[in-house]
This record gives C-alpha cells, sequence and structure tokens, in this order.
C-alpha cells in the first residue's frame, strides 16, 4: 500500500519543478534507460521519509536535501540499480534506513552523505560474500552517536570491513584510529564496552580475531573459513582451485584463470590477478615450527585436526600463522589458524 | 554544475585494462565511489596517469565528442570474426580486441607528439571541428582556440600570417633592426590550426613553412622564436587542389594524415541531441583530460621511452627497403634510386619502361613512384612509439606498426597507379584507397620477411652486430678474416639473383662494413 507523500517533500518539488524536470530530460540523454515511474517511486519510498527526517531537524536544508537525493536516484535509476527492475533493491533499504538515522547530517551535507552512502551500498551490494543488511543494521545503529559527517563516513568504512570488505582491513584499521575511541570500538565489536586499545592491539597480528565472538579461546587448530564455490552454482571455479601464498593475501588458480585472495575473520573477497603472478609465487610451503601436515590430518604439538577435505589435497601453503590448503573434489579453499 | 552534462562524462574505469603483475593497494575511499556523484565527498580522486589520460581524452572524444564509428584501427587479441557482403564481397570485420577510430586516435597522438597532422575530407565532416578540440585539450578557451586559427584564403598576406611592423617604427627607425612588429597571438600557441591551408596562395605559404619547419616567424630581420606545437591543417583536397597549389615542401612538413570518413546516418540522433540541447561538444571539455604543457614534456619523455624490439625494427626496414631502388637510374649502384630518376626530370613511364628482368607484381617497390625519407622514417617511428604508449604498452608490438604506417605514408609513398600490381584482380580498389594499399604493401613485406626467414638467417645482421662490438683490439688476421666474410656473404646474396630493393640495401650496408674493416685494417698496416 503506498502512502501518500508528505506537505514538505510535495512542496519543495513543486517549487522547483521546471528545474527538476529539465534535470531528468538531461538525465534521460545520458541514461537512456531511465524511466519516470521508477524515479516518482524511489522519491516516495525512500526520499520522501528522509526529507520528513531532516525537516525535523532544520527546515532550511530540506530543498538542498531534495535537490542531491534527486540527483542521486536520476543517476541510480538511469543506471537500473534501483527501481521496479533495479538489481540493487539494498541500496533502497539503506536509503530508508541509513539515511533517516543519519538525518541531521545529511541536513549539513546532502550531496556527500547521499553519495557516500549509495556507492557504498553500490560496492557492497557487487561484492560476492559482503553482507550489506549487516552494513545497514550496524550504521543505523551508530549514525545518531556520530558528531559530523566526517565521522559517520569513517564509522561506515570501519563497518564495510566488518561486514565483508577483507580487503580493506589495513586502511578501514587505520581509520578506526581516528575515531573517537569508544566509536571505534562499538563499530568493531558491534556492542560498547570494549577497550578499543586492547582490540586494535590484537586486530593488528590476529587476522581469525573476532571481538564479537564469544568463544573465541580455542586452544590447538581449527578452521576458520572456507570460501569459493563452483561457477555452475555461482562462484568462480570451473575447476577445483589451488592456492599459494602471496604479499599481503593468496594467489587462487583455477582453469588458468588467477585470483587474489584477501581473507580474515570478517569476510573473503577474490580480486582478478595475473598468470606471471602465480608463475613467480612459491608454490612450496613453510609450515610453522611444529606443525605438519600428514595427508589430511594437521598435527600441530598435542593437536591434531583432521582437515574436511574431499580428495587428496592439491596444494597447500602458509602465511603466518594461518594455512590455506585445496583438495581435488571440492572448488572450496580451506583456510586453519594455527595455535 | 548541473549533475548531467552530457559531454563532461569521462572514463573512470581503466580505458585499455592490462594484466600484468601489480602492486596492489586496497584504499578505504573506493567504498564511496561508485555510481553516484558524492559531491566531492572522498577528497579529490587522484590524477590517472598520462597514457590513461590520453586514452580517456580519447574516449570521450569518440564517446562524447565526434561522431565516428568507424574502427579502422583493428586490433585483435584472437582470429576476428569475419563476414562477406554483396558481390564484390566487401567484408566486415568484428576485432576482438580494443580498436579505434583512427579521426580521433591520429589527431590525438599528433596531439601528444607535438606534430603536425593533416585533415582531409569534405566539407562539414568534422575536420575543423576536431581541430578545435585538440586546441581546447591544451587547455585553451575556445574562444582563443578559435581566434587563434589561421584561415585559409587567397588574399592572404604574410603580415595576415605572421603580424605587422608597428607603424610608428617604420616611420622613425634609422636601422631596419629597430623595426619591431606586432606577432600574431597564434604564433605564441602550443596548438596552431591552420583552417583550409590549400587556399593559402604560395608566397605565404612559404613563409607559414617557415613557421612550420623551423618554429621560427621572421619579418624585417626580426625573429619570433615559436614554443615547440601540434599543428592541425585542414583541406578539403589533399592533393593540394585548392585555390592554390600546396608547395611540395609545405606537404612534406606534415606528419600524418587523417581522413574524415561519411556520416553515419544511424546517429542522427545523436545530432538532435545537440540541437534540442543547445551545446557543442567543445564547449564541455572535462578539467580532467586538459593537457598542461608539463603533461605534454612528460609525456614526450615516455613516449620515447618505449622500447621498439629489433625484430620490429628488422621488419620496419625490410619494409623500407622495397622502394628507392631503380635499376635503370644510374650504372653505380649507389645512385640507382627513383631519386636520381627524378631529378633527371625523365619521363616516370620511360623509366619504367626500361625495367626488366624483375617480377613486376612481386616487386613491391614497382608499386611506387619513389622511396621513403629520412623524416618520414623518423615520424613513423615516433608514432609507433606513441600508438603503443596510448595503448599502455612499454613495448611496440607489430600490429601497432601496421596500423600507424598508412597513416604516417599516406602522400609519402606516392603510388605508380600503372603497375601490374594494381592491374591484378581484387587490387584495383588499392588505387583509391590509399590507407588499404599502404597497409597492404606492409603485410606483402612481412609475408616475404618470412619467407627469407630473415628473423633465423640474416647474414648482414650477423656481420652488422660484430662490427658493433667494435674495433678496439681486432688483430689484423681477424680483420682479414671479417673481410672475407663479407665478400663471401655479397657472392652468396648476389648468386643468380634479381636485385631488389631488399637486396640492395643489403648489399650498400655490406659495403660499407667492408669499408670499415678496410680502413682499419690500413691503418693497422701502417702502424
Amino acid at each position: 500500500m503506498t502512502h501518500a507523500p508528505s506537505e514538505a517533500f510535495v512542496n519543495t518539488l513543486r517549487g522547483r519543478r521546471a528545474d527538476l524536470n529539465e534535470r531528468f530530460e538531461r538525465a534521460r540523454h545520458q541514461y537512456p534507460q531511465l524511466e519516470g515511474d521508477d524515479v516518482i517511486i524511489f522519491l516516495r519510498d525512500c526520499v520522501d521519509g528522509l526529507a520528513v527526517a531532516v525537516q525535523r531537524v532544520d527546515s532550511t536544508a530540506v530543498m538542498a536535501l531534495v535537490s542531491s537525493a534527486y540527483d542521486a536516484a536520476l543517476a541510480l535509476c538511469g543506471q537500473k540499480l534501483v527501481g521496479r527492475n533495479g538489481r540493487f533493491p539494498i541500496i533502497e533499504e539503506g536509503w530508508k534506513h541509513v539515511l533517516t538515522a543519519a538525518a541531521p547530517l545529511v541536513a549539513r551535507e546532502p550531496a556527500r552523505v547521499i553519495g557516500a552512502v549509495s556507492n557504498a551500498l553500490h560496492t557492497l551490494a557487487v561484492t560476492p560474500a559482503a553482507r550489506p543488511v549487516e552494513w545497514i543494521t550496524a550504521l543505523a545503529r551508530l549514525a545518531p552517536r556520530c558528531p559530523d559527517a566526517e565521522s559517520f563516513l569513517r564509522v561506515g568504512q570501519v563497518l564495510a570491513w566488518r561486514s565483508g570488505l577483507a580487503h580493506l582491513r589495513a586502511s578501514a584499521l587505520a581509520v578506526a584510529e581516528l575515531l573517537p575511541p569508544e566509536l571505534a570500538a562499538a563499530a568493531v565489536c558491534g556492542r560498547d564496552g570494549d577497550n578499543w586499545q586492547a582490540i586494535r592491539t590484537r586486530l593488528s597480528h590476529d587476522i581469525w580475531f573476532d571481538p564479537a565472538a564469544t568463544n573465541e579461546r580455542v586452544r590447538g587448530p581449527r578452521v576458520v573459513r572456507e570460501t569459493g564455490t563452483f561457477r555452475g552454482l555461482g562462484g568462480l571455479f570451473l575447476l577445483p582451485p589451488q592456492i599459494a601464498a602471496a604479499e599481503g593475501g593468496w594467489l587462487v588458480r583455477s582453469a588458468e584463470q588467477h585470483w587474489y585472495l584477501t581473507v580474515d575473520a570478517f569476510g573473503a573477497t577474490f580480486h582478478r590477478a595475473a598468470a606471471e603472478e602465480w608463475d613467480t609465487a612459491n608454490l612450496q610451503p613453510r609450515l610453522p615450527d611444529g606443525a605438519t601436515l600428514t595427508g589430511s590430518t594437521l598435527q600441530q604439538g598435542p593437536f591434531t585436526l583432521p582437515l574436511p577435505v574431499a580428495g587428496p589435497v592439491t596444494s597447500v601453503a602458509a602465511s603466518g600463522f594461518t594455512l590455506a590448503v585445496t583438495s581435488a573434489h571440492t572448488h572450496t579453499l580451506t583456510f586453519i589458524a594455527l595455535n | 554544475m548541473p549533475a548531467f552534462d552530457l559531454f563532461k562524462k569521462v572514463s573512470k574505469a581503466p580505458t585499455n585494462p592490462h594484466p600484468g603483475v601489480v602492486k596492489r593497494s586496497f584504499d578505504i575511499e573506493d567504498l564511496y565511489r561508485g555510481p553516484v556523484s558524492a559531491g566531492g565527498a572522498t577528497g579529490s580522486p587522484e590524477e590517472a596517469p598520462l597514457d590513461e589520460k590520453l586514452r580517456q581524452a580519447y574516449f570521450w572524444i569518440v564517446n562524447t565528442a565526434i561522431i565516428s564509428p568507424h574502427y579502422d584501427i583493428e586490433y585483435n587479441e584472437a582470429p576476428p570474426q569475419q563476414f562477406a557482403v554483396g558481390d564484390g564481397n566487401s567484408r566486415i570485420t568484428l576485432p576482438s580486441a580494443q580498436s579505434y577510430s583512427s579521426f580521433a586516435l591520429v589527431p590525438l597522438l599528433t596531439f601528444a607528439l607535438r606534430r603536425k597532422c593533416l585533415f582531409i575530407g569534405g566539407p562539414g565532416r568534422g575536420k575543423t571541428a576536431s581541430a578545435i578540440l585538440m586546441g581546447v585539450l591544451a587547455g585553451y578557451s575556445l574562444r582563443d582556440v578559435r581566434r587563434a586559427m589561421q584561415h585559409g584564403h587567397p588574399q592572404m598576406t604574410i603580415a595576415d600570417l605572421l603580424g605587422n611592423p608597428l607603424p610608428a617604427d617604420l616611420v622613425n627607425a634609422q636601422k631596419i633592426e629597430d623595426i619591431r612588429i606586432s606577432w600574431r597571438k597564434w604564433l605564441g600557441m602550443r596548438v596552431k590550426i591552420v583552417d583550409e591551408y590549400n587556399r593559402i596562395p604560395t608566397r605565404t605559404q612559404s613563409a607559414l613553412l617557415t613557421v612550420m619547419g623551423d618554429n621560427y616567424a621572421e619579418i624585417l630581420d626580426q625573429v619570433y622564436e615559436c614554443p615547440e606545437a601540434a599543428w592541425f591543417l585542414t583541406a578539403n583536397d589533399e592533393q593540394g587542389g585548392g585555390t592554390y597549389q600546396v608547395i611540395e615542401a609545405l606537404r612534406d612538413r606534415i606528419d600524418v594524415i587523417v581522413q574524415a570518413l561519411s556520416f553515419n546516418s544511424r546517429f542522427l540522433e545523436a545530432l538532435l541531441t545537440r540541437i534540442d540541447e543547445n551545446r557543442r561538444p567543445e564547449e564541455a571539455v572535462p578539467r580532467e583530460i586538459i593537457f598542461s604543457s608539463t603533461d605534454i614534456d612528460r609525456m614526450g619523455h615516455a613516449v620515447r621511452a618505449v622500447q621498439l624490439p629489433v625484430p620490429i625494427r628488422r621488419r620496419i626496414e625490410f619494409f623500407a627497403s622495397q622502394f628507392e631502388l631503380c635499376d635503370v637510374a644510374a650504372e653505380q649502384l649507389e645512385y640507382k634510386t627513383k631519386d636520381t630518376a627524378r631529378l633527371s626530370g625523365i619521363d616516370w613511364s620511360a623509366v619504367t619502361a626500361q625495367d626488366t628482368g624483375r617480377d613486376r607484381l612481386k616487386d613491391l617497390g614497382c608499386q611506387t613512384r619513389n622511396g621513403l625519407s629520412v623524416r618520414t622514417l623518423m615520424t613513423l617511428l615516433h608514432y609507433v612509439k606513441a600508438l603503443a604508449y596510448f595503448r599502455g604498452n612499454g613495448v611496440v608490438e607489430l600490429a601497432d606498426v601496421r596500423q600507424i604506417l598508412p597513416f604516417v605514408l599516406h602522400e609519402k609513398l606516392i603510388q605508380d597507379a600503372d603497375a601490374p600490381f594494381f592491374e591484378a584482380a581484387g587490387n584495383a580498389a588499392y588505387r583509391t584507397d590509399q590507407v588499404g594499399w599502404l597497409r597492404k604493401l606492409f603485410d606483402l613485406a612481412c609475408a616475404e620477411y618470412d619467407q627469407l626467414d630473415l628473423d633465423r638467417r640474416d647474414v648482414v645482421a650477423d656481420l652488422s652486430a660484430e662490427l658493433d662490438q667494435g674495433l678496439e683490439g681486432v688483430s689484423e688476421g681477424e680483420t682479414r678474416k671479417r673481410l672475407v666474410k663479407i665478400e663471401r656473404a655479397i657472392g652468396e646474396l648476389t648468386k643468380g639473383r634479381k636485385l631488389y630493393g631488399h637486396l640492395y640495401d643489403d648489399l650498400l650496408k655490406l659495403k660499407y662494413l667492408h669499408q670499415r674493416y678496410t680502413n682499419y685494417l690500413r691503418w693497422l698496416e701502417s702502424r
């Protein structure tokens, strides 16, 4: 059921009708797929509520908000990212929840905040295995605690890493340092009351440390992540892959295609790599002292871990205290955190 | 600034992505980059590398500014799909790699190299508009570019072109050097445009030649040194058939010629949009693709740093060697050139009538009336490197040579339309299709090069490499041995063979090597 648009929103649209119509015509030349109905529905569903929220904070900011939101709506609808046949409905969810929660900040810098949030939602939506819903929920929760747009956007960056963009780990941690400690801890831990410095120290040397996990003190090697799927099931790999360690991440090969993989406690992301990188990679893993791999059984000190492999092990790679294993009858890469 | 400006969009994606080993850096700011303009939310974007900027400029031109859907510079990574159409078996080829429109690319390379490009083609096809775009890319305002553009016309004087002496000085000056000149502003610009240069009177063309060739202007003993500039000239008729015949020296100064191809009526909608919007693309060149003088200097350095591998250089040498030989022009080997025949003033048909013994269909040299000048070869090397640079490569590929060569040799290699080659089945079209003919010539030269297996068996290259190692410490005995090797090589090369262009160059090179060793031997003996 549709609701009637708010008076503030309608008045703003009416007051700038000629200008907005002209912008629509220009946008339609740039985006031939742009449909008026999509824009109207998006404005009604996503911008109206935002305009109301902004009006509550600062009624003089509504005009600028609508103008910025309208341009963003044209770009999103024109590229078929949102709308009736839009590819990423999650962007609309983000507008409804995140932007509305950040209304005071949107009122101050509408174009900047709207553009950044839209683009972040798009980045999360197009990254396989990222969790945009988690990002929306967490950012909507923390937005009211952000003193300004700068802090808000930084919190968004930290949360994006936490929501699956593992390749942003290093720069997200650097950004977190610029936040007030309690806000940084709340963003990384997902709750209040943690000591940021202690958390920060552990995060810097343990990629498998998740501050939000309750039973993280497990002794002995443990399987920490399994990633990768057959292309026929929506994954990347045509054939069971092989893995090698690389600087700051891993290299993966399957059917003469190559990827650079970043992985940590929060996610795993694949990026295209060149065959030359694989050719120069070290394919002879050196396990940490005290760890041995016999067949599909990992032994480290007194601990024994049967690996969840299918068929013979086809490649093993080690980096720091992480072991990565592939096997002949599965498209899954298995990561083991050593003790 | 409006959020949606039709002409301001520049490609943000890498325009010609290359696989390769890269140093990865994942920037958290990437999170906020995407389909929506963030209003400067995340700071100013990093400036693109210059080759990427050049490609951005190219794609902006072809996608927004110039409607030229003619991808005639074709690259392939896999065998392309081809379809035949019509009774004449016309082919449409679908390139399997990123390909380009010469009408946009060649001027852009000229801009990057600061050289000289001539646009040819019928009126109203975008020649002048393209030239103006190049001026705007150099950072000049549209008004300045338009004002600085020289329009050729039959009454154009040297003063119109270069400037005037100050009237007061003409009256008061005691010496000629006291007469100051009010130089025309366009002489100081980094992009110079001469519209319809074939309408300029011959005397004024000579003044233009000095500026184009030597980069200075002179009036009444006063000299104006011009900055390094890219030149863009237009002509409705490349044959110099405008109001005045274009003097040969001026034509020879032009580095590349590019043809404005016909308008494809399927793109009429784009013209309609321009009318609807009441804006011209040249009024809206995005700031990101404006090149400063320093940018162009840096591009020049980078282009020169592009490597030309020896096997590709050898193919260029082999191609270039085909054309200068004219066996009947002289008795002495060194003078057996088309230039000798030309300088004598003899009728060309009289020369070709005497030419017997060779297979005139197979001999590529028979297809031309001249050979290649040093200037032309240097221009070719510049453009070959520039094309590789534009494609994001540090090393020239054979395809780069094949693709750019016709635009450099256009009107430099003069076709002999009476040659037997053009009588052969399927070759008649090459009489009118200069680009196709020159590319065919290069293909034929490469085929011959392969057939002779010169990549593996090139005795001249081996002997030359031996000399390149230097003569320091080479003994008398060794020198004599090398002389014998050269003589034996000449014997092998000449045994029962006809004299073709490449053999002519090889023999002259061997003679040169022989002379170097002979002189060295004489010096050793005199010690």
